[in-house]
C-alpha cells in the first residue's frame, strides 16, 4: 500500500492496529480480522483527507483525566508520523472517530 | 434507557458505600460529604452517542442471536462467553450465518436482505438474485453437505419435489422462532428512538450551520480567485461553487485548493516525502482540478507509484494552461485563514445553542468565563472534574464533573464515572488526590519524559484507577452493575486510562502503606505519605511510574516476552527493580 507499514490509534489505553503488510489486518481489542484491500485503501484515502489538517500535538494539561490519544503512522522505509493529543483535538477528530469505529464495526459485524 | 440518560442521584449512595469500603468507615462522612454535594453536568457527545446506541445494539443481537439458536434446539453452550461485549465465537457465526446472515445482520433493518431465513417471506423487497442466494444457502444447509446440492440451475426442480415440502415446512418453524425474537429486538429498540433522534437532529443542525459558513467562506474568498478559476465555474450556482472551491466536506478539513501552498509543492518535490503523502496530496489536487473542468489525464502518473510519476504529474501541473488555475501561496494563505476564522465561529455557534449547553449554563454564575469554561468541555468531550473546584452560593467548596458518554466507553460507562468520583473524593482547596491545585495551571511542573502530562499525574491517576477497580469490584462481587447491565459490560478494565504495569509497580507501595496511601489520597497532601517513605523515596517511586508509563505507551509492553534484548526493555526491567 503505497510503503505504509501500519497505521497504530491508542486512545486511554485501547489500541486499534491496521497492519498492511501483505494480508492487511485490523486489531481491536483481543481480535484480529483480515481487511479486504478495497477497504484498507478507502480507509487510508479518508484518513490522509482527515489527518491533512491536523497539527502534531494537541496538548491541554490543565485538565484532570484529559483523554489520551495517538496516531501513529509508519512506513515501511521506517519512517513515521506522529499525532497525539489529551483532552484536545483537532477540528476534524469526529471524523476520525467514525472512520475508526466503521472500519471496527464493520470488520467485526461484516 | 439507564445507560443513555443516567440518573446520577440514584447512583451514588452506591459510590458511597463502595468507596467506604475500600478506604474504611472513618472516611464515610467525608466521602458522602464531597460526593453528595458535588455537581455533575451531564451533556451529550454526539459522536460518543451515536457509536453507544450501535454498541448496545450490537450486543442485544448477540444476546438475540444466542438465544435464537437456543430456541431451535442448537446445543451453543460452550461457546457463550460471560457478556455479550465481545464478539461471539466464530463458530456460531458460521452457524448463524445459514439462518439470519450474522448476529448482527439478522436485527438490522435491513435483515431482509441479509437473513436466509427472510427470503421465505412473501413481503420481501430483495433483489431476485439475492433472494434466491439466501434459499438455496439454508436450503442446502438443512439438507446436509451429503446431500445433493441444490444451485440456481436445480432450483426449479427442487421446489417441485416432496422434499422440498419437508425443508419448507422446516424453515417456517425456524421463521416463527425468528420472528418472534425480532418482534423482542424491534421493541426493544424503539427505547432507543428518542437518542436516535437527538443524534440525527443534531448531527443535522450542525451540517447546516457548516454549510451556510461554507458559502459565507466561499464569498469571503471569491473575490481573491484567479480569473481563470472564477471564469471556470461561473455558470454554478453560489452552493456548487463553494463545493467546487471548498470540496465536499465541511470547512474543518483542508480544502482541495489549499493542497496547492507552496509547502504541499515542496512536499511534492521533495525526495524525503514518503509516496502515500505525495499521493494524497496529488489526489486532493486534481479533484480540484477535476472540478473546475480540467482534463487529468494520465492515470498511472496518478497513482504515484514511483518518483516518476510525481515528477510526471509536476510537469504536467508547470504547463501554462495548468499553471494559470494554480492560486498564489498569498491568496491560499488568506482562504486558510478565512476558512479557519469561520469554522470556529461555526462551531461555537453550534455548541452554544445546543439544549445541553444551556442547561450547562444554568448551573453556572452567567458570565462569560463561565461560558468559555463549559463550551471548552463540552467541544473537547470532557468526562473529568474541574481542577479548581468551583463553589456553591454559601461559598462552600465542590466538585463538579462533566460526564458524557465518549466513543471509546463501550462497556465501561460505571467505571469512567466511578473513577471521577474517586477524584471528587480526594478534592479539595488543597488539590486532588496527589495533585496540588496549582498544578492545574500553565506554569506546573511537567512530567520529564512527556510534556503532556503533568508531573505527579501518572502517579495519581494510577493510585486513583487502583481504588476505583477495587470500589467498582465490591459492587461487581455482590452482582450490582449500574448504568450498564452485567452482559454488557466489560469487565477488563486492568489498562483503561492507565497502564497494568503501572498497576502493578504500585501495587507493593499500596498493599504495604495502604491506609497512608488513602490518607494522603483523601486529604490531598503528599506529606501524610511521604512522613512514612520518605520525601526521596516518593519523588523517585513518581519517577519511576512516569518513566514505565512512557515506555508502555511507546510499545514495551508487546517487546517484554519477544524482544528481552530491546533497549526499551531492559529500561523497563531497571526501572521496576
Amino acid at each position: 500500500m503505497k510503503g505504509i507499514k501500519s497505521i497504530i490509534y491508542e486512545m486511554n489505553g485501547q489500541t486499534l492496529v491496521i497492519d498492511l503488510c501483505e494480508k492487511s489486518q485490523m486489531k481491536y481489542k483481543n481480535i484480529s480480522r483480515i481487511i479486504r484491500e478495497e477497504k484498507d485503501f478507502e480507509y487510508l484515502k479518508n484518513l490522509f483527507c482527515i489527518i491533512d489538517t491536523w497539527n502534531e500535538e494537541y496538548i491541554d494539561t490543565k485538565t484532570i483525566d484529559g483523554c489520551y490519544w495517538k496516531l501513529s503512522i509508519l512506513y515501511s522505509n521506517g519512517n513515521k508520523k506522529e499525532y497525539r493529543g489529551k483532552a484536545s483535538y483537532p477540528n476534524n477528530f469526529e471524523a476520525f472517530e467514525r472512520l475508526n469505529q466503521k472500519l471496527i464495526d464493520e470488520v467485526q459485524n461484516g | 434507557m439507564d445507560s443513555l440518560k443516567i440518573d446520577f442521584k440514584k447512583l451514588l449512595p452506591f459510590v458511597v458505600d463502595a468507596f467506604t469500603k475500600v478506604y474504611g468507615e472513618e472516611y464515610y462522612d467525608i466521602i458522602s460529604q464531597r460526593i453528595y454535594n458535588a455537581e455533575i453536568i451531564q451533556y451529550y457527545d454526539i459522536e460518543g452517542l451515536r457509536d453507544y446506541i450501535l454498541y448496545i445494539k450490537i450486543c442485544k443481537s448477540r444476546e438475540y442471536a444466542i438465544k435464537f439458536l437456543e430456541k431451535i434446539g442448537i446445543n451453543v453452550e460452550k461457546y457463550i462467553k460471560n457478556n455479550y461485549t465481545q464478539p461471539l465465537d466464530d463458530k456460531i457465526e458460521k452457524i448463524l450465518e445459514y439462518y439470519i446472515g450474522s448476529s448482527f445482520k439478522g436485527f438490522t433493518k435491513s435483515n431482509d436482505y441479509w437473513a436466509p431465513l427472510r427470503a421465505f417471506k412473501t413481503k420481501n423487497e430483495t433483489p431476485p438474485s439475492k433472494f434466491l442466494e439466501n434459499k438455496i444457502k439454508i436450503i442446502n444447509y438443512l439438507l446436509g453437505s451429503e446431500h445433493k446440492q441444490v444451485t440456481e440451475e436445480n432450483f426449479d426442480l427442487f421446489v417441485q419435489t416432496e422434499e422440498y415440502q419437508e425443508i419448507l415446512k422446516k424453515i417456517n418453524e425456524l421463521n416463527i422462532v425468528y420472528e418472534q425474537l425480532l418482534l423482542e429486538y424491534r421493541k426493544w429498540e424503539e427505547q432507543l428512538y428518542p437518542y436516535e433522534e437527538i443524534v440525527e437532529s443534531e448531527e443535522k443542525r450542525k451540517e447546516e450551520i457548516l454549510n451556510g459558513k461554507k458559502n459565507t467562506t466561499f464569498m469571503d474568498i471569491f473575490s481573491q480567485l484567479p480569473r481563470p478559476i472564477k471564469d471556470a465555474i461561473s455558470d454554478k450556482s453560489l452552493e456548487e461553487q463553494a463545493n467546487l472551491i471548498l470540496g465536499s466536506f465541511d470547512i474543518g478539513f483542508r480544502s482541495a485548493i489549499e493542497s496547492f501552498s507552496c509547502d504541499r509543492m515542496e512536499k511534492l518535490k521533495s525526495k524525503d516525502v514518503d509516496l502515500f503523502d505525495k499521493f494524497s496530496i496529488v489526489l486532493s489536487q486534481t479533484i480540484f482540478l477535476k472540478n473546475i473542468g480540467i482534463e487529468v489525464p494520465n492515470k498511472q502518473m496518478l497513482a504515484c507509484d514511483s518518483e516518476e510519476d510525481v515528477n510526471d504529474y509536476l510537469t504536467f501541473l508547470s504547463q501554462d494552461n495548468i499553471k494559470k488555475y494554480i492560486p498564489s501561496d498569498d491568496v491560499i494563505h488568506y482562504i486558510t485563514f478565512v476558512k479557519e476564522k469561520n469554522y470556529e465561529d461555526a462551531i461555537r455557534e453550534y455548541y452554544v445553542t445546543r439544549k445541553d449547553f444551556l442547561d450547562a449554563k444554568k448551573e453556572f454564575v452567567n458570565n462569560e468565563s463561565n461560558h468559555k469554561f463549559i463550551y471548552d468541555q463540552i467541544r473537547n468531550k470532557k468526562v473529568c472534574i474541574a481542577g479548581q473546584g468551583g463553589t456553591r452560593s454559601d461559598n462552600k467548596f465542590i466538585s463538579l464533573m462533566f460526564y458524557t458518554i465518549r466513543t471509546y466507553d463501550r462497556g465501561s460507562l460505571f467505571w469512567t464515572f466511578m473513577h471521577e468520583c474517586g477524584h471528587i473524593i480526594d478534592q479539595s482547596l488543597k488539590g486532588t488526590g496527589f495533585e496540588r491545585s496549582n498544578d492545574f495551571t500553565e506554569d506546573s511542573g511537567k512530567n520529564p519524559y512527556d510534556h503532556a502530562f503533568r508531573k505527579y499525574e501518572k502517579f495519581n491517576e494510577t493510585i486513583n484507577d487502583m481504588f476505583t477497580i477495587e470500589a467498582v469490584d465490591f459492587l461487581h462481587n455482590q452482582g450490582i452493575y449500574l448504568i450498564e447491565p452485567q452482559k454488557y459490560t466489560v469487565l477488563d478494565v486492568s489498562n483503561n486510562n492507565t497502564a497494568l504495569i503501572t498497576k502493578n509497580l504500585l501495587q507493593p507501595l499500596v498493599s504495604k502503606f495502604r491506609k497512608q496511601v488513602i490518607r494522603a489520597k483523601v486529604n490531598a497532601d503528599h506529606k501524610e505519605l511521604i512522613r512514612y517513605i520518605g520525601k526521596d523515596n516518593f519523588e523517585e517511586l513518581v519517577d519511576v511510574v512516569n518513566k514505565v508509563d512512557y515506555l508502555s505507551r511507546n510499545g514495551v509492553v508487546s517487546k517484554i516476552n519477544t524482544s528481552p534484548e530491546d533497549e526499551m526493555v531492559k529500561e523497563y526491567f531497571e526501572q521496576v527493580e
